[in-house]
């Protein structure tokens, strides 16, 4: 089997996103929970990547045309649902920061008086 | 009646206390928020007789008067008046503002600019008046100014208004709340000046462009 330079590339940049994701669980930077995610992740796109049957496979099975259209759906998709899922934390993370920078500043004020 | 005049102010050196001289007879107490200013707006503030609440960080107009709500609420204020740090309101609109509350008739009053628009310029016109679509789109409450920083609110509202947002959107969501709580609300019309000092700290198209986004993330929000 030949590989074609497109896959030796991504099947690259899997293994250097997977590498840093175990070091960084090494280091205790990065939960069990999201280690399992890119671990699926990167190998599901490993496994698409050097075997294209199986995405023809699931685009059969979901009735999609094409098997790289699977993928690019799937992918948007994903992409998507992680920009909502950030966005939702940074607001959250915003109103945290205002309520303490608050009571610090309400408490300063009292003190200086 | 206590009064307290909240004033957010971020970087205000050169006019806030000329905007502090103005205010000191017309109202019991003023607190500055001070919004994690670079300058020396705080220390100014202090020498002249104000109350200084100090962000460590920026952390907006909405965060500011938030705080400064809070601030005059823990002063025991019975009423309390917003008002911008860039010298743009005229303390002798205060009586009129203040009169819709101390009647009764009002729980919030916003000092509007738009009655009598003389001198505004035409395209800051044009960007109120897209805010107040924009208020009455989303938030279903009609006014003629939704973006005016000059409002009194009585304690009753000042403690029921629960301020979410930490910039430019507080406006429209000020409003918003005080729908959603059913208060009273009263618009008075009030001169400002334009002076190039307070053009400068105006917004910018861009601004409201993203004011207008995170107004819409809002409104999904709730």
């Amino acid at each position: 089997m030949s590989l074609l330079a497109i896959q030796i590339i991504i099947v690259a940049i899997a293994a250097v996103a997977l590498g840093g994701a175990i070091r960084r669980f090494r280091k205790r930077e990065m939960s069990v929970r999201w280690l399992a995610l890119w671990v699926i992740l990167w190998v599901g796109a490993s496994v698409v990547v050097l075997v294209p049957k199986t995405s023809e496979r699931i685009a059969a099975i979901l009735g999609v045309g094409r098997g790289v259209d699977v993928v690019v759906y799937l992918s948007i998709a994903t992409l998507f649902y992680f920009m909502f899922r950030i966005m939702t934390r940074l607001d959250r993370m915003e109103r945290e920061i205002t309520k303490v920078v608050r009571a610090a500043a309400l408490r300063d004020s009292e003190k200086n008086e | 009646m206590k009064t307290v005049t909240v004033i957010p102010a971020w970087n205000e050196e050169l006019v806030i206390g000329e905007v502090l001289d103005g205010l000191r007879s017309r109202v019991d107490e003023m607190v500055i928020v001070d919004d994690g200013s670079d300058d020396r707006t705080a220390l100014i503030a202090r020498t002249r007789g104000a109350t200084v609440v100090r962000h460590a960080v920026n952390r907006g107009l909405g965060a500011a008067l938030g705080t400064g709500i809070a601030a005059a609420l823990r002063r025991n204020a019975e009423i309390i008046i917003t008002f911008d740090a860039d010298g743009q309101h005229l303390p002798d609109d205060i009586p009129a503002v203040l009169a819709p509350i101390l009647s009764g008739d009002a729980d919030i009053v916003i000092g509007t600019r738009l009655r009598d628009p003389k001198g505004m310029p035409p395209i800051r016109r044009l960007a109120n008046q897209i805010g107040n679509l924009v208020t009455l789109v989303l938030f279903g409450v009609k006014v003629t100014d939704s973006q005016s920083g000059f409002r009194a609110l009585s304690r009753y509202a000042a403690e029921r208004i629960e301020i979410r947002t930490d910039r430019m959107e507080v406006s429209s969501e000020i409003l918003a709340e005080s729908r959603r709580k059913n208060l009273k609300l009263v618009e008075v019309p009030i001169r400002s000046r334009y002076t190039a000092y307070s053009m400068s700290k105006g917004q910018s198209l861009w601004m409201g462009l993203r004011t207008l986004g995170r107004l819409i993330i809002h409104r999904m929000g709730r």
